[in-house]
């Protein structure tokens, strides 16, 4: 790579402001642009030169382009194509606000960006919560009701698809094989980078009516609502579209970019698990994107593809929106096993059980993800003659599923368990998703699924799935790569508080929630019928004390990094993986000579077991 | 390691057989009312029985882990180093494929097709038509159209249709558990036997309740279910069955304009003479049924008048009984929140 000429240092403040504040100029720039082009053709043909959902639709096209070349694009890519010298790296902690391509920068954007997303999300979890104190409900209108509820869910599935991918994926893949980088550093940032419109157009959207549809958009509702619906549209496509790039840019990393002696068979179960969930992301998400083209089409464009009235097909859609969407649980949840499955391997101080079982079971899951979508749909008056081969497609993906659960419990067995913060999300991740797990066997199950779909026992089972398993996993991995990433370690009476808090509360939370949608209670609902008060409350109750336990969280993080400041040791659990025989945090080139893997990363008491990794001198071995 | 076996087997045949006692004991379900409910509440509890000793497998294991574990320094040594490579997942692999087959089996294809199977030829058809954000209820063979409850006769074999005039609903009746979902140019059906009378009034899962997100007043899209006696059930159609609207009298009455557009009414105020019959015209120029009904106060618990659906670009003229003098509430009853105002009898 050409070195580039080195930053002077500048204000850090102006670093790291320069890229939103050009990107939102450029941005805006680029809008006005597409809608000036729309107004001039409107005026052409006589009509308004603005009407709201074209204008933007166009203005966005140009719009986002603006955004990205503005942040960051043109200044430290775009350049090269003119011929021109790209802006040199920024040091310092202003890099995280630039278009940076150290993988452990977009590392932190990602993880730092999604996490406040969560916080934000569940806030709005809260205010559900406490609406649903009273039948009638109790502080919403219903209008708001659903604009809260969708917000809620959308921001939900974006910081499942992509805080543990893009946050632990992106810091720790290219460590964890020995890489210096990922594959295509400049792609990867402009992943990150095109997500922060979608947060912005999803929250713009309430300026305009939000929207009530949820975060599944089915028409023709969501061909007929408000205007925030278009906003939706949008924020799905361009994230569609970062999904995309990262799985792509994993894929070929984990393919090309291992250090020597890293083969296949000495893989960390983790970067098994998000090479398994970009596989999943880069094979289907376009399916969501076409989706959402589609039904903007209807809106703006008058097409009919899901218009009855006009020879449109309302079942269509539902096709193919689970077609990505089925698959994309998967997204969610492998990152979070295979997450769990490292952390129980270290902690219990033994081999990860059947290892080459797991990867099948990763590997199975993902090849049986694409056939299962329908199960989505046993009651939407699809053709009775399709329930069946889905209810069979489904039910077998517990056969994989299962697989995991076997080196779960094989690796506990006998362990020397090390009862760290980490290590006890580990352990709720495996008894949370037993009950996500087994739970969806009676969805999976068409009989059952007729009275279980759309009530709150679905609601309850993916909350076990996701928030069980992959937001379970995912405080697991902050609390056990957190000195690793920040240098400096975490306090452990409050890490264990959070984990007891979030766990019991989580639990007493939702497991309310099953009886409820087996009482009569319905999903998505503002108001419910007087005889389920009692157990609306004690979920509420409840959900405001797994709410708190993030708190705790939010002020161990400040607590350790700016008060208490411990120095983190470079390898506080004695782990066998790479990312512990580097310093913390790491290098920019992650290791300070070449890593040259020797062995399995989890030989934990194999006698005469030959290291993970040994270090050649600085500049001795080539690529490989 | 063969204590640590022993300790996990006890612990797992004990747990799984308080879990299954409990299972056999205690209903999670309340009590079903049709045909297909009962088969689905079995096949629910058949999944349970084969759940409880696969949960309860990986509690005992956690249980039988945890009483020997270090919170604070690093264990002092390994733990012994089995990787997992001999028949153990192999026998795993069997027993959960085995388990998986049964089930896909029983209770999956024997319930499946009592539950999805091909309708018996019924005697009784009932046609639900869902809109934002109520359902109306039509017994073609009875000349009863669009009604605002679900009156059903027990003991009959019922054949439910459903189609959907706006966006997708979805047609839930807790009590019965049956569900499909109501899509606009489609129509969806099944049928069911209910097997014990009820009403909405003693046991609130005897609603029809829409399932399928639709929009702003989604959660309030329900009306009253009641399972009667056939000879309840002939009283109630008689009474229901739609007589000729009698035709404007020659002596002039008092007649008021209403207008429906954009699902609101033009107006929320109207005057009437008291002591007099007079005429409503309702002009509804939405594509989606208004009605004009008149309830003594806002709360809407008592009904003076309740006039029939008027579908979508259409009018029609009511006629109303003499009123005595007094404020009256009146309403939409398809938008019972939006489209509401103050009738003025003096």
């Amino acid at each position: 790579m050409a070195v580039a000429a080195e930053h002077s240092p500048g204000n850090p403040w102006k670093d790291a402001l320069t890229p939103a504040v050009r990107g939102l100029a450029w941005g805006l720039i680029g809008f006005a642009i597409g809608a000036g082009l729309v107004a001039a053709f409107r005026t052409l043909s006589g009509d308004s030169p603005w009407s709201l959902e074209i204008s933007f639709v166009i203005g966005y096209l140009f719009g986002l382009p603006g955004w990205l070349l503005g942040a960051g694009v043109w200044e430290r890519w775009g350049r090269e194509w003119v011929g021109l010298k790209t802006g040199g790296p920024v040091h310092g902690p202003a890099r995280f606000f630039t278009f940076c391509t150290d993988h452990k920068v977009i590392g932190v954007q990602y993880l730092v960006t999604f996490v406040v997303l969560f916080l934000f999300a569940g806030a709005m979890a809260m205010l559900i919560r406490l609406h649903l104190l009273e039948p009638d409900g109790a502080v919403l209108s219903d209008d708001l009701y659903n604009r809260v509820m969708s917000l809620h869910g959308i921001i939900m599935v974006a910081v499942a698809v992509a805080v543990v991918v893009g946050g632990f994926g992106n810091y720790f893949v290219p460590i964890m094989i020995g890489a210096k980088d990922m594959a295509f550093p400049r792609l990867n940032a402009l992943s990150f980078w095109l997500v922060p419109p979608v947060a912005v157009l999803l929250l713009t959207a309430q300026a305009v009516g939000g929207w009530d549809s949820g975060w599944t958009a089915y028409p023709p509702l969501s061909v007929k609502n408000a205007s925030g619906q278009i906003f939706f549209n949008l924020a799905i496509i361009t994230f569609g579209l970062s999904s995309i790039l990262s799985g792509l840019n994993f894929i070929v990393t984990v393919i090309y970019m291992r250090a020597p002696g890293m083969g296949w068979g000495r893989l960390p179960i983790f970067v098994w698990s998000i090479f398994a969930a970009a596989l999943i992301a880069l094979t289907f998400t376009q399916f969501f994107a076409a989706a959402m083209l589609m039904v903007t089409a209807d809106r703006v464009a008058g097409t009919s593809f899901f218009g009855a009235e006009e020879g449109g097909a309302p079942l269509l859609y539902q096709h193919i929106f689970w077609f990505y969407s089925h698959p994309a649980v998967y997204i969610f949840v492998l990152p979070g096993f295979g997450l769990t499955l490292e952390i129980l391997a270290h902690f219990s101080r033994k081999p990860l059980f059947a290892y080459r079982w797991a990867v099948g079971g990763l590997l199975g899951i993902v090849s049986v993800s694409g056939i299962v979508w329908a199960h989505h749909m046993f009651v939407s008056g699809m053709n009775e003659h399709l329930i069946a081969p889905f209810m069979v497609t489904t039910e077998i993906i517990s056969v994989p599923t299962g697989l995991v659960f076997l080196s779960a419990l094989g690796t506990i067995w006998m362990g020397r368990l090390w009862l760290k913060t980490p290590m006890l999300f580990a352990l709720g991740v495996v008894f949370n998703f037993l009950i996500g797990g087994i739970t969806g066997i009676f969805l999976a199950d068409a009989p059952t699924d007729v009275n279980l779909s759309d009530t709150y026992f679905v609601v309850a089972h993916f909350h076990y799935t996701i928030i069980g398993a992959e937001v379970f996993a995912l405080f697991g991995g902050v609390y056990y790569w957190f000195p690793k990433m920040t240098g400096k370690m975490y306090d452990e009476k409050l890490g264990q508080l959070h984990f007891w808090l979030m766990f019991l509360g989580f639990n007493a939370t939702f497991i309310p929630l099953f009886w409820a949608g087996l009482h009569g209670m319905n999903r998505r609902i503002a108001t419910y019928p007087a005889d389920l008060q009692d157990v609306n409350v004690l979920a509420s109750v409840m959900g405001f004390i797994l709410g708190s336990s993030f708190l705790i969280f939010i002020f161990n993080v400040g607590w350790s990094l700016f008060v208490k400041k411990q120095v983190a040791e470079d390898d506080p659990w004695r782990a066998r993986t790479l990312e512990w025989r580097t310093a913390s945090p790491p290098p920019e080139e992650n290791f300070e000579a070449e890593p040259v893997v020797t062995g399995g990363p989890y030989d934990y008491g194999v006698p005469d077991a030959p290291p993970h990794t040994i270090f050649a001198p600085a500049g001795a071995s080539g690529d490989s | 390691m063969t204590r640590r076996l022993v300790i996990t087997a006890i612990l797992w045949a004990a747990l799984t057989a308080l879990g299954e006692f409990l299972v056999v004991t205690y209903d999670l379900n309340p009590e079903a009312l049709s045909d297909k409910g009962e088969e689905i509440d079995h096949a629910f509890k058949i999944l349970m029985t084969m759940a409880v000793p696969v949960f309860m497998l990986v509690i005992a294991v956690l249980v039988a882990h945890l009483s020997s574990f270090s919170t604070g320094d690093e264990p002092p040594e390994d733990g012994p180093p089995i990787q997992g490579r001999g028949s153990v997942p192999m026998a795993w692999f069997g027993i959960t494929g085995a388990l998986t087959v049964l089930l896909i089996i029983y209770p999956g294809f024997t319930s499946l097709g009592k539950v999805f199977g091909t309708e018996p030829g019924s005697d009784l058809t009932v046609e639900v038509t869902g809109v934002q954000w109520t359902w109306l209820v039509s017994y073609p063979e009875w000349g009863v159209t669009n009604a605002h409850e679900l009156a059903l006769p027990v003991d009959r074999q019922v054949n439910f249709k459903f189609t959907s005039l706006d966006v997708l609903h979805s047609f839930w009746v807790p009590a019965f558990r049956m569900k499909a979902d109501v899509v606009p140019g489609l129509t969806t059906h099944f049928s069911m036997v209910l097997t014990e009378e009820g009403d909405y009034e003693s046991n609130e899962m005897l609603r029809v309740q829409c399932t399928e997100l639709c929009g702003l007043s989604h959660s309030r899209m329900a009306i009253p279910v009641r399972v009667m006696n056939e000879e309840d059930f002939q009283a109630w159609l008689a009474e229901n069955r739609k007589t000729a609207q009698p035709t404007s009298s020659a002596a002039a009455v008092t007649t008021l304009n209403l207008v429906a557009s954009n699902l609101l009414f033009d107006t929320d105020a109207l005057e009437a003479p008291a002591g007099d019959p007079f005429d409503v015209v309702l002009d509804n120029q939405d594509t989606v049924p208004h009605n004009f009904s008149i309830y003594t106060d806002d709360s809407a618990a008592t009904a003076i008048f309740q006039g029939d659906m008027v579908m979508g670009s259409n009018n029609t003229t009511y006629r109303l009984p003499a009123l005595d003098a007094a404020e009256y509430f009146f309403r939409c009853d398809v938008h019972p929140t939006t489209m509401t105002g103050t009738l003025t009898v003096k």
